[in-house]
Formats: C-alpha cells, sequence, structure tokens
C-alpha cells in the first residue's frame, strides 16, 4: 500500500511555545491511523497543520504525491481532505440536512442568483446533491431527525451530524478531532462501527485523534504516540501498547 | 380460483395506474402502481427461478417492510413456494425453531443484522441458500450459501408471470404463519386468508380509495390479514414507512384512511400526546386539560343520546382548536377505521379516540385462524369487548370459561394437533360473551392466577388498568398460590423522564430514575386508584419498580409487547422468590450479570 499522506519533520510555533517539534509520520492508503497523546501534546494543532489551517515553520506535508508547506483549506478540501472538529462546529439553528447539505458546497457550481430564484442547472444541482446527503443520512441512520435543528439534538447525535457532513465531501482522507469525546458507551460503540465501515465499505483513510484507548486500540491499524509535541511512539496498537515511553507518558514515572 | 398474486395480476389488470405501495426511500415517497408492482414481482420470480425456487419450497421472509421483501412474497407464491414470515427481531432459538420445523430450503433475509442471526444458527438448519437484500457490511464475508439479491436480479429479465399462476391452486398453502405464545407454526391457505379477509372489506366497505400504513413486521398474523391481504384484496394502497424510527413522521404525510396496530401502539400515541402536553406551557397545559375535560363530558352524552345543540357546536369549537391539530399531528384526520388487535384499550384511551373521532375496532385473532374471528362494528361503544363473531365463524364457551370457536378460515397447525371439544376449537385463551352476542377476551388460559383462598382471576384485565397511566409502559401482575396479588412495573422512559425535568428531580439515567422515591409515590398513588376498582381480595398488597424495560430480544414479551410470563418468571426470579418470601428487598442478579437493589413497596 502506498502512502496517501507524509508527515515530514513538521515543527510548529506558535511565538515562543512549540506545539509540535520535528515531527515526522506516514499514513498508508486505505488505513486507520490514530493520533493519541496526553492533553497539549499537540494532536489537534497537528490536524491542524494537515488540513492547512496552521502553516509549520519547518517540514513539510506531503499528500497524495504533492509535497508542500501550505495549503489553503478549501483547497484541501478539493484535493479530498475532510474533518471534524473536537468541539462541535455546526450551524446550530440549522436542521441536519441543511447542515450536511453545507458539506456538498464544493460540487455547487450555480451562482447565488440561480440558487435564489431555483432555475437553470441550480434546480439540477439541488436534486444531485440532496440525494447523496440523503445517502448519508441513510448510512448513519439519521433519517428520523432529518428536518431537526441541530441545537435540539443531544451531543452524540450531533457529532454524527458532524461526521456525515465531512463524508458528503466525498473525501479520500477524513481526519476526525476526538469524535467519540463525550460520548456513552452506546454512542461509542455506533461511532465506532461508522468509522470501520467508512473504512471498510467506502475506503476513505481515517486519522483520528482520539482518548478512549479501548477504542483506538480495537479498530485502528495504525498509533501515532505524542507527547509534549514530540513523537514518542509510531507503529501498531500492539507495538505502541508495549513501548516503554508510550506506558511511561499516560501512567507517569516514578522520581 | 383466486390466489394472492392472482390478485396482483387482476389488480393490475383493472386498475393498472391506482397506486398499489408507497415507500420512503432516500427522503422521498416512491410510488409504485399495480402495473409496476407486477412487473417487480416478475423479475423478482425469474430471479428466485435461477436459484431453484419452485413449486413446494418453503422459504422464509425475514426482515422489516420494504418492498423488495413485499414483491418477494408474491414472486416465491407465484412460483408455487410457502412464504414463512419471520420477525426481524426474532432471537436466536426463535429463529433456529422457525426454520427447522417449517423445514425451510431458503432464506431472504433484509440486511447484515439478519445474517448474523441466521449465521449462528446456520449448522443446524439445512438451507439452500439465504438471500440478502442489503449488502452494507458483508462485503467480507465468505459464507457459499449467501447471495446478494441484486446480483441474482441482475441477471434475469422479466418474464410473463401469467404462465407460473395458471398452475396455482387456491388450496394451495400460501404461508406458514408463526404464533408466539403457542410457539408453533400454522399452515394457511390461500383461499383461507383471502376469504377472511373479505369478511373484514365487506364489513368495513374498505375500497381501493382506500390507504392503510403498515407499521409492524408482517409476521404478526394480523398486521399480515389487515394490512397486506388486505391491500391486495381490495386493491388499496400499502404504505411502507422509512425506518422504525421515522413511523411517526411517516404516518403524519400519509394521513392514512385505515389504520391497523397492536393496542400498545395507540397507548403510545396516547402516551405522547400527554408527554407533548405535560411539557407545555402551564397557561397551554391548562387550556388543553380544560377541553379534554369538556371533550369527554360531551362524549358521554352523545353516547347516551342526551348531546343539545349548544354541545355539538362546543364540540366543533373544541375540535377545531385543539384536537383536528393534535389528530393531525400523529396522521389520525382521515382515519376512517384503525383496527386494534392483541389486547384492548382501556376505557378512558378507547373513548378518547372515539371522541375525537377515531374509531377504534377491537378485534381478535391468531394464526390458526388466519389473523381474526370477531372483530367491533363501526361506532363501538364498548371498550371491554372485541366484537362479534365475524361470517362463517362461531364463537362459545366452555365451562371453564375457555374461548372456543369454529370458523371456514383454518390453519392448520404443522406440529402436534388441534386443541379441540366436540369440534370446537380452543383458543387457548379465556373470556366471555355478551348479551349482545359481544366476545371478550379476558386473558390467556395458561396465565389464570389462583390464589391460596381459591379464588381463579385473569391477570391481564388489572395489568391493563395499571398500564393504562402514561407514566407507565407495562406491568405484570402474579400471586399464584400466595394470599394476595404482587405486580412489577415498568415506568415508561419517555412521560417519566420529561416528568422528573419538571419535578427538578435529578437522576442520571433509568435505573436511577426507577429507584427514585418520588417514581414510586406516582405509581403507588395510581395503583390506589386501580386497586378501587377491585375487591379487596384481588387488589395488588405488593409492587416493585423494575430497574428496566423487558426486553424483547431475551423473549420477555412478544413481538407485540405482550407479556410471556414464563421467561419473565425465569429471568426475575429473584423478585418473584423475594415477594413470596415477604422480604421488604430484594437483590436481583439479573441477565446483564448485574446484580441490581430493588425494594418492595407495599400497599395497605
Amino acid at each position: 500500500m502506498t502512502d496517501i499522506l507524509k508527515v515530514e519533520n513538521v515543527t510548529l510555533m506558535f511565538g515562543g511555545v512549540q506545539a509540535i517539534t520535528d515531527i515526522s509520520f506516514n499514513v498508508k492508503e486505505g488505513e486507520i491511523c490514530a493520533v493519541i497523546g496526553p492533553n497539549g501534546a499537540g494532536k489537534s494543532s497537528m490536524l491542524n497543520v494537515i488540513n492547512g489551517v496552521y502553516l509549520p515553520q519547518i517540514g513539510t506535508v506531503t499528500y497524495n504525491g504533492v509535497e508542500r508547506r501550505s495549503i489553503n483549506p478549501r483547497d484541501a478540501a478539493i484535493a479530498g481532505m475532510a474533518r471534524t472538529f473536537q468541539n462541535i462546529a455546526l450551524f446550530q439553528g440549522m436542521t441536519v440536512l441543511e447542515n450536511i447539505m453545507t458539506g456538498r458546497n464544493l460540487f455547487m457550481k450555480s451562482t447565488w442568483l440561480e440558487q435564489g430564484l431555483n432555475i437553470g442547472r441550480a434546480r439540477n444541482e439541488e436534486q444531485e446533491n440532496r440525494l447523496a446527503v440523503e445517502k448519508i443520512i441513510k448510512f448513519l441512520q439519521i433519517e428520523s431527525i432529518r428536518k431537526t435543528p441541530v441545537s435540539k439534538l443531544p451531543y452524540g447525535l450531533q457529532k454524527r451530524v458532524e461526521l456525515g457532513r465531512a463524508l458528503v465531501s466525498e473525501p479520500k482522507i477524513l481526519l476526525l478531532d476526538e469524535p467519540m469525546a463525550g460520548m456513552n458507551l452506546e454512542e461509542k460503540a455506533d461511532m465506532s462501527c461508522f468509522i470501520l465501515e467508512i473504512n471498510k465499505e467506502m475506503g476513505i483513510t481515517t486519522v483520528m485523534i482520539e482518548h478512549d484507548m479501548g477504542v483506538v486500540m480495537d479498530i485502528s491499524d495504525h498509533v501515532v504516540v505524542l507527547d509534549y509535541g514530540k513523537k514518542i511512539g509510531d507503529g501498531t496498537p500492539s507495538e505502541v501498547m508495549a513501548n516503554q515511553d508510550v506506558i511511561d507518558a499516560y501512567l507517569g514515572v516514578s522520581h | 380460483m383466486a390466489t394472492i398474486p392472482g390478485l396482483v395480476l387482476s389488480n393490475m389488470k383493472s386498475n393498472p395506474n391506482a397506486v398499489a405501495l408507497r415507500y420512503k426511500q432516500l427522503g422521498i415517497w416512491k410510488t409504485y402502481t399495480w402495473t409496476d408492482y407486477l412487473a417487480e414481482v416478475s423479475k423478482t420470480l425469474e430471479a428466485f427461478k435461477s436459484i431453484s425456487i419452485g413449486k413446494g419450497s418453503i422459504v422464509g421472509v425475514y426482515g422489516n417492510n420494504v418492498p423488495t421483501l413485499i414483491f418477494s412474497i408474491s414472486a416465491i407464491q407465484s412460483l408455487g413456494g410457502i412464504v414463512v414470515l419471520i420477525h426481524p427481531e426474532s432471537t436466536k432459538e426463535e429463529l433456529s425453531k422457525i426454520l427447522l420445523s417449517s423445514n425451510a430450503d431458503f432464506l431472504i433475509a433484509e440486511d447484515q443484522q439478519q445474517v448474523d442471526r441466521y449465521i449462528e444458527v446456520a449448522s443446524e438448519c439445512n438451507l439452500k441458500k439465504v438471500i440478502y437484500l442489503d449488502s452494507r457490511g458483508l462485503s467480507s464475508y465468505d459464507n457459499s450459501n449467501l447471495v446478494a439479491f441484486d446480483d441474482i436480479t441482475s441477471r434475469v429479465n422479466s418474464s410473463n408471470i401469467e404462465m407460473d399462476l395458471n398452475t396455482l391452486n387456491d388450496k394451495d398453502t400460501a404461508f406458514y404463519l408463526y404464533d408466539e405464545y403457542e410457539d408453533n407454526l400454522y399452515k394457511v391457505s390461500h383461499q383461507a386468508v383471502i376469504n377472511n379477509c373479505k369478511k373484514i372489506i365487506e364489513l368495513n366497505k374498505l375500497s381501493n380509495k382506500d390507504s392503510i400504513l403498515s407499521y409492524l413486521p408482517l409476521s404478526i398474523p394480523t398486521n399480515l390479514l389487515f394490512t397486506y391481504i388486505a391491500s391486495i384484496v381490495s386493491g388499496m394502497s400499502l404504505n411502507l414507512p422509512e425506518s422504525n424510527q421515522t413511523i411517526e413522521k411517516d404516518l403524519q404525510e400519509i394521513g392514512p384512511s385505515i389504520l391497523y396496530a397492536p393496542s400498545f401502539v395507540f397507548k403510545h400515541i396516547i402516551t405522547s400526546i400527554s408527554y407533548r402536553i405535560e411539557s407545555a406551557s402551564e397557561k397551554n397545559y391548562n387550556r388543553y386539560m380544560n377541553h379534554y375535560n369538556s371533550l369527554m363530558k360531551i362524549y358521554d352524552k352523545e353516547i347516551k343520546g342526551e348531546k343539545s345543540i349548544i354541545e355539538s357546536l362546543t364540540k366543533i369549537w373544541l375540535m377545531l382548536t385543539t384536537f383536528n391539530p393534535a389528530k393531525n399531528v400523529f396522521g389520525l384526520t382521515n382515519i376512517k377505521h384503525a383496527f386494534v388487535s392483541d389486547g384492548v384499550l382501556s376505557k378512558v384511551n378507547f373513548d378518547f379516540f372515539h371522541a375525537i373521532g377515531v374509531e377504534i375496532q377491537h378485534s381478535f385473532g391468531q394464526a390458526i385462524n388466519c389473523g381474526c374471528i370477531s372483530v367491533q362494528p363501526d361506532h363501538a361503544i364498548s371498550s371491554e369487548n372485541v366484537g362479534n363473531p365475524m361470517k362463517g365463524t362461531e364463537i362459545k364457551i366452555n365451562n371453564n370459561s375457555e374461548v372456543l370457536f369454529k370458523t371456514d378460515c383454518l390453519g392448520d397447525p404443522l406440529s402436534g394437533k388441534l386443541k379441540t371439544e366436540d369440534g370446537w376449537i380452543n383458543s387457548g385463551y379465556v373470556g366471555m360473551i355478551e348479551e349482545s352476542g359481544a366476545l371478550i377476551v379476558e386473558g390467556r388460559s395458561d396465565d389464570i392466577i389462583t390464589l391460596k383462598s381459591g379464588t381463579k382471576l385473569s391477570p391481564e384485565k388489572i395489568e391493563n388498568l395499571i398500564s393504562c397511566s402514561p407514566f407507565i409502559k407495562s406491568s405484570i401482575v402474579f400471586g399464584s398460590g400466595q394470599d394476595s396479588l404482587s405486580a412489577i412495573v415498568v415506568i415508561d422512559p419517555k412521560s417519566v423522564n420529561s416528568w422528573a425535568d419538571r419535578k427538578n428531580i435529578r437522576y442520571t439515567g433509568y435505573t436511577e430514575l426507577a429507584s427514585k422515591d418520588e417514581v414510586r409515590d406516582l405509581v403507588r398513588n395510581h395503583i390506589k386508584c386501580v386497586n378501587e376498582s377491585f375487591d379487596s381480595e384481588i387488589q395488588i398488597k405488593r409492587f416493585v419498580i423494575l430497574h428496566r424495560t423487558f426486553i424483547m430480544s431475551e423473549g420477555e414479551v412478544t413481538k407485540t409487547m405482550g407479556i410471556l410470563r414464563s421467561k419473565i418468571a425465569k429471568n426475575l426470579k429473584d423478585i418473584y422468590s423475594a415477594i413470596e418470601n415477604k422480604s421488604d428487598s430484594i437483590i436481583v442478579n439479573d441477565i446483564d450479570k448485574l446484580t441490581y437493589h430493588l425494594n418492595v413497596n407495599k400497599l395497605v
């Protein structure tokens, strides 16, 4: 399997704070890669570097064979990167359907005037995009809340809607920032199933940040461990579990 | 000679462009006319022929109501096969029992959930092929028996179905129907099931202008008769919901003219109404309650024939301002007939539905009598009975109060013999017959409780009254061989949650909520009210609020939420023995392998 994503010697600084220090890792096409680490380890910053929100001071990211230091997040989306956020970033007043529809923005070529008057290509586009959205709604089993405003939904379902919005953009790689944070056991089990299915059935490579070790070890093919902005482990779940540095980072070291 | 697929063909000939089936797919209602319907059946039939389904094949149809499964039923029967309908939530044991005793050759499964359950029992059953409809999640399965429905249909062209139908006879077996209480399958012929359905259609003047929503899987015999068969026999349109979670919304969008559901569904509608009213502002709550009380007073006079002109006008006003909008929310606006089976509604709920113009008609039937032997007429006013026997049916009560019947639409048990007395068939239920000739069903004869004093009673009547509170989902009354009756009560999570939120009661989940003192008092007050309608001897003296609901997948309730007592008694034996020993607290080792502490609450 080829590497779809290569992160090479990336260093990211906010003023004097070094968030990420010289990190390199590769993500193979079709795998589920988990990025783990304690709070403040630089995991979310790493995702932000990958999809172009942050510009690293040193190092490069190679995605789909194209090496670059910076990329506009919109270009990253056009290139097939979709993501979800740690703190839900949905339009709270809009319905589930409308929120997921925003994920199809890249596929809409008609002007605002055509859309406003529902004429010309806007009409066909609307139907095509609605169909794509409905397929994802069915996949995520959220038919019953299709027309419910997002603000009325419990947290676990909002996370699912956010995943839906990322999925409708037909990504090649999916970046998930703590998809299971704040969920109960049942919701975690559902979300794990969806992530596995997205990976196996749709063939989408997934990079996810997650704190729940049980979930990480169960569903990921590859784990990267960060601590204080440095990489301390990289390998299969069992390799990482046996890594002394990782154990120390999680359980602490006696002094 | 009419067979089920034969009627599909004649519907196509007489009414080719009328709507036969509606199904919501990807958010949009898709319509099949009778012409489309027949074309789908013909195509499915060819696909089934290609995998050697033919005369005498016994085919399990396992899933929810999706169009492909609906078309499959007619396709299998057109080929001379027999359809065994299996509930999508059937347990492993039930599935294996049905497949083994029906001697099934093929299984058509809806999706991964059903395929997984089949794989668990695959070694016990000798199936030739399992056809699955939805391939999601199944791509990595390595089982040579599994074949995708799309794969077999892509290889065939539609054929002329009439050729196949010519070889059919109306006396051929159409279905094997499963009865959960009897744990047995019954053979029913095309003729029996069609004739039985014709009686209902004639009695209620149903026509091809009507439409009906099929809520529940067709494996429930009454549901099969009132929805699927009724649509084919009368030519009316059958509507299928998008998923189990969207039923309320789908019902509202379709607004069918006929509704069929087991009693628990109607109870659920009442609970939903009271849940919404409970969560309304105080002003709206008071307004609704005032309107409700006035409406019920007017209805009381209406059935006595004493309604004045002013009251008629008041009712119109109440309907316009409050109850028509409420009916619309639940999709009940166009309902002409609402058939209820598997239990009766309590008087309060029955009267309420009639007062708002939803004509509830209780019915009684089982797999053995093709789903129905008695049904209430239009404008029924008694909430207790299940109607008079239908044409061609006779009902009587024996000395043990058991309900016996004779019918010309009879099924044949696949294993064992019919329980008969002088040519009458024992239904397994106890009851009585009113002066008007209407049947009252009190409960299953196996469930009769004999108290220490020798008093016999059927617990279902008491359970019905307990469960009529919107805060109580279900209950089970027991006490055979004891001084007094006891009850296990299951609270309704939705309405009790909203009640607790309003009362500022803090809780983390269902188990904690069920253990709250305030909830106990709520239940206690309701049971006290119920007790007032009975003699002291048959009042509930102890009750326990269960830490969970009854679980269908554990076989504790039937698919229509009927109580399966022996299984509950086994799973919750700690509660039964603690109450027998008159303990005040119970340690329950439950089926989830966890331990729960429950209190026994006494009523003086």
